[in-house]
């Protein structure tokens, strides 16, 4: 089935928030942030600023009403810094203007004297002198002590894995009018409708109630509009709530990049020990996580690093530690994977060394210790449904991953300036927000009188398909025409304490509760048909659009069983929740079982490099990736293509630079670089596996938004392995993301 | 009061009195409530406000894709402007067809600026090929597809459009297979009959009191700029007569007038014939919806030290023809320029064209670039090379490298140097180590000074690969 979606996208008809309409009086803000990484503010001076024609005011953060404070987790940001800056781009002031012209002149007559403090970009170093959002927090498993001694071969090493901009095509954006007895309306572009009106309620000091957040559709998001599309709104909805006129802030693409934090870098130590047959027996490592100037989401972003350190394998002793450490960076905040991408390029970095001290092949390693169903996690949870073994074992037979090994051998013998390398990248990711609260959904559907259907969730459209699943599990509960269903924007006011969308569950989550409401109102309607058709509910079905007795073939037109269930006052409302069942986690014992279920899947990645310039390319990628049964498989298809390529661009060529004064040189669309049309000029071969129906998400379907950006990873170790090809005496290196200077850097390594 | 700027905004006439430095993008969002197209960068680097832009042609009416963000309005005047709802009707287009079928939608925002580039493509009378209408959405940034259905949506397109005629009977077909609304027809006509009235405008009023800034693409002018006082009166090197807009070859020199965009340069029959590789060459120059604008004056007299053009045409012993009002001067493009952005160009001096000689007999050329990213980047580094060979020996040598100095460099002592000698691999060494006297990079957000120094060498070893792989093995150098 079409996404509907993408119809009013192809027309140009899709409204965002900059694009909606809005009154005459529209104010626009425009924010003025700390030009220095960390500081002490001395003195503002705004007289110039105020002077610029059509600035109507500047706000500081003593005109926030309520409490200057933005920390989701941690209450530790503050809306408009009041004394001391942490990072370059941190919000100072709110500058209000007739025009975002006027507003952009005042930002640059804005006199601002700042002591300056040390600035720290390196989180071992921030580490070391103990700026720690947390305490450390280590998970383990059997006994690492003991193990060690067992092994035939143990390595040790560093990785390093750069952070990653959003580049969500939509920049942030919220506009927030004023309405009646001192509440506001916020249209806002974030995955977090309810963290924005949790927020501006503290932040204005009204309750949550006089506060409505309304969000239609977002122009991608990827994790970073989880938080980080928060501030806005509530400067927005502090401008309106003020000068009792609407106000929009949109970010341009710079103050976007500049201002907002992005995937955290990791700097981790690993050290592994294997028998001389490639088993795993022990595996350590230690995780400094980068986590910029506030704590925004980082420490369970760490969390769930903690929880893939091991990704694909069973390892029977484990002793992993993660450190969340505050730097004068942007904060940074989540991103697509959440953590775990971070955690299994350590891992897979760790495996990489060691088959070359072994001088054996990498895959050979990573089948033999492939995680089996019931094996057990270092968390204490056992695999259930599970069989990474088939995704790899399709690689083999259908995708010739042997013979690719054996080819690329042939091609780098008859190539001295162009070299092959492969490598298989396989992942298992936890479903379910790690913090057990966070997974209930709500929604609500409507039937109206003239059969046509409404329905509102906590679920945020942001590319990734999920009004589509969800109209889906109505049109099939209903058995109706989708086209006469209508996805409702969501909206506080209508589903309330909703989750962010976000942990790949929005459809898992969300749907069910459509599900279970959309159940409620077919009973009812069943009933009806039943007194209708003098029948027994028992022998009533909904479907094809009809109410059918299946006894004797007498059926009702669905407008005309609507109609009568109204006419009989019938409740054509539903309201329905889910909660993820069985989850919990202790984290004193750092056990339990944080994740309703995983999905699983291997990719194989191939590249060409260049010897001669130390370009490269990815030529050839294979993926079998575990669906359960879809909802929609194009949809499905579109998130396994687009992640993968996600993930290809944070580990080659895009790089987040910061130089030591903690500034972002690569901080502009023309030298912040996300793959283009001509990135890979090969197609993904991809495998789903479909044959199991997942019991713990709904209609059998799996959550797919996340997963599939870890095959990405493959993309690094191809590069590395065409590398190595052509440099085999040079230590192996692990520090994405690998761009051609750094390829060509290693290529020149004696 | 300055006059007027008049162009066909989808399907209606309109006029402005905004500055002509004003972006085309502000004013179709902000002024035309045209919210389809959308804001992506404000830089021209991800192509979500992408637009079309039609002049006559002819008899016909020739539509370019373009960045809208950096598009001064000014230079729409007496032109027909399409924007996203100036295409859409009830039912979708082949084009919006093939994305929506595809699954080449996710989010949406990008959407928009994917169909008029398609859609341009298929009005640009380029030949039908994979390569080129992949070439035409080159410059459209998706972050969430991976560009995979895309490319799917691309390819079935040209299953259903096999051929073309060409020039008038174009757009007829296009309208036939609904790509584009029927009023398309009636355009070039209407177009007439403004220009018609756009030139019995003309102003003449005082110009003596303004600064005129010339204009080749525009593509550097609003670049992340929103103070627009310093560009008062603009003129646009795309509404001026003679050299500056043509490409011919005469009397042994190929002429290329400032005025003509990379795209036209990219499929030059003209300079084909003597550069085979043309096409790819300049596919590495930005991308399709910024070559359509982008103009071989304006990437030279940006003077960027990694220019590509520049670089380019530094391998190929060019010379820029300037003039001021009428008096014309040569000077050779290895000379202009003299330091960081600073240029042999006089006040209210324009470069109306560049010259490079035809050679009789075989010239080898080579153009290399390395960047972050392969396509639709700046370069760390780049270089191209002009060999010719006599007896064995090399006869003429030319070469130039960008990102390793503050101008864009002629090596003019390591190409001396190589003249008269045999290709060896020990002569390409020598070369290169007198080559590292010559320049000096700095470390910046290209890549570190001591990368920038590798990758030259690299890049000529690059150049004797591909131009002579036959008489020396480079592996042996590495």
């Amino acid at each position: 089935m079409k996404n509907f979606d993408s119809v009013k996208h192809v027309k140009g008809e899709s409204v965002f928030v900059d694009d909606i309409r809005s009154r005459e009086d529209l104010v626009y803000g425009v924010v003025f942030t700390s030009p220095v990484a960390h500081g002490k503010i001395r003195n503002i001076d705004l007289e110039k600023a105020l002077s610029v024609k059509g600035v109507i005011t500047i706000l500081d953060h003593r005109n926030i009403p309520g409490e200057n404070q933005i920390g989701a987790i941690i209450r530790d940001e503050e809306l408009l810094a009041e004394e001391t800056v942490r990072f370059k781009g941190e919000p100072i002031l709110l500058i209000l203007a007739e025009s975002i012209e006027a507003g952009e002149e005042a930002v640059k007559k804005i006199n601002i004297e700042i002591e300056p403090l040390p600035v720290i970009i390196d989180p071992r170093k921030a580490f070391e002198n103990g700026n720690l959002i947390i305490p450390s927090r280590t998970f383990s498993i059997g006994d690492t002590g003991k193990a060690w001694e067992e092994c035939d071969v143990v390595v040790e090493g560093v990785a390093e894995s750069g952070g990653q901009e959003h580049f969500y095509m939509e920049t942030q954006g919220s506009i927030a009018f004023p309405v009646e007895s001192k509440g506001v309306k916020i249209l806002s572009s974030t995955q977090s409708p309810t963290a924005v009106q949790r927020t501006v309620s503290n932040i204005l000091g009204i309750s949550m109630n006089m506060i409505e957040v309304d969000v239609r559709q977002l122009g991608g998001a990827f994790g970073g509009k989880e938080d980080q599309a928060t501030p806005w709104a509530a400067m927005a909805a502090l401008g309106a709530f003020i000068l009792k006129k609407p106000v929009k802030i949109v970010l341009t693409r710079e103050e976007d990049i500049n201002f907002t934090g992005k995937r955290h870098p990791f700097s981790s130590d690993f050290k592994i020990g294997l028998k001389n047959n490639g088993k795993i027996l022990v595996y350590e490592a230690t995780y400094y996580q980068n986590c910029g100037a506030f704590a925004d989401l980082s420490t369970a972003i760490l969390e769930r690093a903690l929880l893939h350190s091991t990704n694909s394998y069973f390892i029977p002793n484990v002793k992993v530690t993660g450190i969340s450490c505050y730097t004068n960076l942007p904060p940074f905040t989540a991103f697509r994977g959440f953590g775990a991408p971070q955690a299994m390029f350590v891992i897979e970095s760790a495996i990489r060394k060691a088959a070359k001290v072994m001088s054996i092949e990498p895959r050979v390693i990573q089948k033999l210790n492939l995680l089996k169903e019931g094996d057990q996690l270092p968390y204490g949870m056992k695999t259930e449904n599970y069989n990474i073994k088939k995704s790899w074992d399709l690689l083999e037979s259908k995708f010739r991953l042997n013979e690719t090994f054996q080819e690329i051998d042939d091609f780098n013998k008859k190539n001295s300036l162009k070299k092959r390398g492969a490598a298989v990248m396989p992942v298992t990711f936890g479903i379910s927000f790690t913090n057990s609260i966070l997974n209930q959904a709500g929604a609500l559907v409507h039937i109206y009188t003239d059969g046509s259907v409404s329905v509102s969730t906590g679920a945020v459209e942001m590319g990734q398909g999920v009004n589509m699943k969800i109209l889906s599990v109505a049109a099939s509960v209903f058995s109706i025409h989708p086209g006469s269903i209508k996805i409702e924007t969501t909206n506080t006011g209508r589903v309330a304490n909703t989750s962010p969308t976000a942990a790949s569950s929005g459809a898992d989550l969300n749907g069910k509760a459509t599900e279970t409401a959309c159940i409620n109102l077919a009973e009812r309607l069943k009933k009806v048909a039943a007194g209708e058709l003098n029948s027994e509910i028992e022998n009533i079905i909904l479907k094809d659009g009809k109410a059918i007795d299946k006894k004797t073939g007498f059926s009702l037109e669905w407008n005309d069983l609507v109609a009568s269930a109204y006419n009989r006052r019938v409740n054509l409302s539903s309201q329905a929740f889910y909660a993820t069942p069985d989850i919990y986690f202790d984290k004193k014992r750092e056990k339990g079982k944080p994740f309703s279920y995983h999905v699983y899947g291997s990719a194989l990645v191939e590249a060409e490099v260049d010897i001669l310039k130390g370009t490269y390319e990815i030529v050839r990628a294979e993926i079998v990736h575990d669906l359960a049964k879809s909802i929609n498989e194009v949809i499905d298809r579109g998130q396994v293509e687009g992640g993968f390529i996600q993930g290809l661009g944070w580990m080659t060529v895009e790089e987040l630079l910061f130089n030591d004064m903690g500034f972002l040189i690569t901080g502009n669309s023309s030298s912040y670089k996300v793959p283009d049309l001509k990135f890979t000029d090969c197609e993904v071969g991809i495998e789903f596996l479909t044959d199991k129906e997942n019991p713990y998400a709904v209609m059998g379907s799996k959550a797919v938004g996340e997963p599939p950006f870890m095959y990405g990873i493959g993309g690094y170790f191809a590069i590395l392995d065409g590398l190595v090809s052509a440099n085999p005496e040079a230590e192996l290196e692990f520090n994405s993301p690998l761009t051609p200077e750094k390829a060509l850097l290693f290529l020149l390594k004696s | 009061m300055d006059k007027k700027i008049r162009f066909i905004l989808n399907n209606e006439e309109v006029e402005t009195n905004l500055p002509p430095a004003y972006s085309t993008l502000k004013f179709l969002r902000k002024n035309q409530n045209l919210k389809g197209t959308k804001t992506g960068c404000g830089e021209g680097e991800c192509g979500a406000c992408t637009i079309l832009v039609g002049n006559i042609n002819g008899e016909s009416v020739r539509y370019r894709s373009v960045t809208s963000c950096i598009m001064p309005l000014g230079e729409l005047s007496g032109k027909h402007i399409v924007t996203i709802e100036g295409l859409s009707k009830d039912e979708l287009s082949p084009v919006q067809e093939a994305l929506v079928d595809e699954g080449a939608i996710q989010c949406g925002f990008c959407t928009p600026g994917f169909v008029m580039s398609l859609t341009g493509f298929f009005l640009s009378g380029e030949k039908l090929s994979y390569r080129n209408i992949l070439n035409s959405i080159d410059g459209n940034i998706c972050r969430c597809t991976g560009y995979f259905p895309i490319k799917r949506a691309a390819k079935k397109l040209l299953e259903i459009v096999s051929e073309f005629s060409d020039s008038g009977e174009r757009i007829k077909k296009i309208v036939e297979l609904s790509f584009v609304p029927e009023y398309f027809l009636s355009i070039r006509e209407r177009l007439e009959i403004l220009n018609d009235r756009i030139l019995s405008e003309i102003d003449t009023g005082d110009e003596k009191n303004r600064k005129t800034v010339f204009v080749g693409g525009g593509t550097d002018l609003l670049t992340g700029k929103t103070d627009l006082s310093e560009y008062e009166d603009l003129r646009f090197v795309s509404d001026m007569s003679g050299d500056i807009n043509s490409l011919v070859k005469n009397s042994g020199f190929i002429c290329i007038g400032a005025g003509v965009t990379v795209e036209d340069i990219k499929n030059s029959k003209v300079i084909r014939e003597e550069i085979p590789e043309i096409e790819h060459f300049m596919e590495q120059v930005s991308s399709g919806i910024i070559r359509n604008m982008a103009t071989l004056g304006g990437n030279i007299v940006n003077a960027s030290p990694i220019g590509d053009l520049s670089i380019f045409f530094l391998a190929m012993d060019s010379l820029l023809i300037l003039s001021k009002k009428g008096v014309k001067r040569e000077v050779k493009l290895k000379d202009f320029f003299l330091d960081y952005k600073i240029m042999d160009l006089g006040e209210g001096e324009l470069i109306e064209s560049l010259k490079f000689p035809v050679y009789d007999g075989d010239m080898f050329f080579n153009f290399e670039k390395v960047s972050r990213r392969k396509y639709l980047d700046i370069a760390g580094c780049n270089s191209a090379i002009t060999i010719s060979l006599e007896k064995n020996k090399i006869k003429k040598c030319l070469i130039s490298a960008g990102g390793v100095a503050p101008v864009p460099l002629f090596l003019k002592k390591g190409s001396e140097f190589i003249v008269g000698k045999e290709i060896t691999t020990r002569n390409i060494r020598e070369l290169c180590e007198i080559v590292l006297t010559e320049i000096s990079p700095i470390s910046d957000v290209r890549g570190s000074a001591e990368y920038k120094k590798e990758l030259l060498i690299r890049l000529i070893y690059s150049h004797f690969n591909i131009l002579f792989s036959d008489r020396i093995n480079v592996g042996e150098l590495i």
